[in-house]
């Protein structure tokens, strides 16, 4: 992680040089527990700023549970530090983070309320703290149910619940939003915003690349067990060479020269707007000097950085294609193709 | 450390009201409660004792009827406690459960707790309800000493068996192997102790064609103390007449208990010690 890539807020969790890797067993003739190293995580170096929502993305088996299981201090470091509000790590750590694991299935026996209140004293708090927090979750009403009668959306609401616990200033959220319908969905983006403009780090990892791009302030990229590029996603765009898109709408006489090596490609208009355009730049990003060559009396109605999406961005710093997810059925439609 | 173990007993008390309000529990706690209430009532009637056991007092009744627990009760132990780690970390419950601020050997011994006190209720309303039925046999209640003795020997057999069933359950990669090792330690301490003890008996040259001799006696206690049935039954037999009080002193059986209680306790907390989720 680039020093400064988050202006220089207080650093909530930091690692160092951070390496967790799972033993794999390899049995040998006199030694039949034998084990080595396997896949993990490897010189992860992460600072998380307060306030900030960090995305952290990647293919399967990238590290990414990995790395929120070493944040949430439930795996050792085999090697590397990590450090809690500039604290060395420890056990009493944990009181400042809540940690939601990917699609925990509550099977009970018990309810909610039983399994919430138990949390509750397990972190030292009331159990009215956790009520509430179940109200906030939306599962006040099923609270006294059994939870095998819960659906994978409730049992996720319940997860959730469990993660904001004691108010934490760390949240680290494991696909969260697996099995939410859409509305919960945005009530979770909602939520997510307001902890963090409190003052609360959150680190979501999620596949749902879409919704991420809509909530993370930045990424982390993981491939292999290692960041391959992090920072805001215009930066890593930036970093990764991609080609920069311009949205650019406007009053008036469109512009006739783009300036050399822009792709123009018209896009619908906004209400009152007279023309509107992407520009696809070749190489690097939109200066001033860029813009001064559209015309300096244009008057913009539209004038934004296009993100490149996180799929394209995954896709440049991993090196990865759709070939490489290693579905046979990808080959075999081709070949019958 | 007050407010720890507040903790302990707050959290093991959630984790016993959940094991007894199980399914399983439905089934066990009336075989538990019947098997120690019928042991007592059978035991305590002189005609229906089998040939060649003396039944002369409560405290006779008392050593007999724990046979049954160390049948059943510990049986139920395997079944209560087979899943309680294993499940939690094949559903995810356990890494939530670990993010948690608590110490991890606080939650060992909370779940130690949880599944040692849903074992322990039908165990001891079913001892306590024996005693009633021995009075009403023998005309004379169990002496207090005797009766705590066997629901102390009992607790502790209880908790040696919670302890070996955690810790397969926290090793066991799937809930089947966990039953496997579970009831396979059970199997081995009730049905296969006594081939170590011929074994250990035959290499120091003691006569294992006669299990009634004094020398395979003394064997056989001494082998006992490294089985926890074997223990439970020393601690029984110290509350019996002078004769049939076992050679080995009071204080090496208690020892061997005090063991057998710190050691798996220790292996189990720090098993989840270091246990990833």
């Amino acid at each position: 992680m680039k020093d400064g890539a988050y202006g220089g807020a207080k650093a909530m969790l930091e690692l160092q040089s951070a390496t967790f890797r799972y033993p794999v067993r390899r049995p040998r003739r006199f030694r039949p527990w034998a084990t080595v190293p396997g896949p993990g995580i490897r010189g992860i170096d992460l600072k998380l700023s307060s306030g900030k929502i960090l995305g952290l993305v990647g293919p399967n088996g990238a590290g990414k549970s990995t790395l929120l299981q070493v944040m949430a201090n439930l795996l050792p470091l085999e090697d590397g530090t990590l450090e809690v509000e500039g604290a060395p790590n420890s056990e009493s750590c944990r009181g400042i983070i809540g940690y939601m694991p990917e699609r925990v299935t509550w099977n009970g026996p018990g309810s909610a309320h039983q399994e919430i209140e138990r949390l509750c004293t397990m972190r030292g708090i009331s159990a009215s703290e956790g009520h509430d927090l179940l109200d906030l979750v939306g599962l006040a009403n099923r609270s006294l149910d059994d939870l095998s009668t819960f659906s994978q959306g409730m049992k996720q609401r319940l997860s959730l619940a469990t993660a904001l616990l004691g108010d934490p200033k760390i949240l680290l959220l494991d696909e969260p939003l697996n099995g939410l319908d859409p509305v919960a969905q945005g009530a979770f983006r909602t939520l997510l915003r307001q902890l963090a403009d409190r003052g609360t780090s959150v680190v979501v990892s999620s596949h749902t690349l879409s919704d991420l791009e809509r909530i993370a302030d930045e990424f982390v990229l993981m491939h292999h067990g290692r960041i391959v590029a992090d920072g805001p996603l215009i930066e890593i765009e930036r970093d990764l060479g991609l080609r920069a898109t311009l949205e650019i709408a406007g009053l008036g006489k469109p512009p006739t020269s783009f300036g050399e090596g822009v792709e123009v490609q018209e896009i619908p208009l906004d209400d009152g707007e007279e023309w509107a355009y992407h520009l696809h730049l070749e190489k690097g990003e939109w200066t001033t000097q860029r813009r001064s060559e559209l015309g300096p009396e244009m008057t913009f109605t539209r004038l934004q950085h296009v993100p490149a999406g996180l799929e394209t961005v995954i896709s440049a710093a991993t090196g990865l294609e759709i070939e490489d997810a290693g579905f046979s059925i990808l080959s075999e439609v081709d070949s019958d193709a | 450390m007050l407010n720890r173990l507040q903790s302990i007993w707050a959290v093991s008390l959630h984790d016993a009201k959940r094991h007894v309000r199980s399914q399983r529990m439905l089934i066990l706690a009336p075989l538990v409660i019947f098997l120690l209430c019928a042991a007592c009532w059978g035991f305590a009637d002189s005609r229906i004792v089998p040939a060649g056991l003396t039944v002369n007092s409560p405290a006779d009744v008392l050593f007999l009827s724990s046979t049954s627990v160390v049948f059943i009760c510990t049986l139920s132990v395997v079944l209560l406690g087979f899943d309680a780690v294993s499940k939690r970390r094949l559903t995810g419950e356990l890494a939530i459960d670990l993010s948690q601020p608590m110490p991890r050997p606080d939650y060992a011994l909370s779940q130690l707790m949880g599944v040692w006190m849903s074992a322990m209720l039908p165990t001891t309303v079913g001892i306590l309800v024996g005693a009633f039925l021995i009075q009403q046999q023998m005309g004379v209640w169990p002496g207090f000493v005797d009766l705590s003795m066997f629901l102390i020997s009992t607790g502790l057999l209880l908790w040696w068996y919670t302890c070996l069933q955690l810790l397969a359950s926290s090793m066991a990669r799937d809930i089947g192997a966990s039953v496997t090792f579970g009831v396979g330690t059970w199997l081995f301490f009730v049905f296969l102790w006594l081939i170590p003890t011929l074994i250990i008996a035959q290499s120091m040259g003691v006569d294992v064609t006669d299990t009634t001799s004094v020398a395979f006696d003394r064997v056989q206690e001494k082998t006992d103390l490294f089985s926890p049935n074997g223990v439970y039954q020393l601690l029984m037999e110290t509350r019996l007449d002078s004769a049939s009080q076992p050679e080995l002193s009071g204080f090496t059986i208690w020892l061997s208990a005090i063991f057998w209680f710190v050691i798996p306790t220790w292996l189990f907390c720090n098993r989840i010690e270091n246990l990833r989720p």
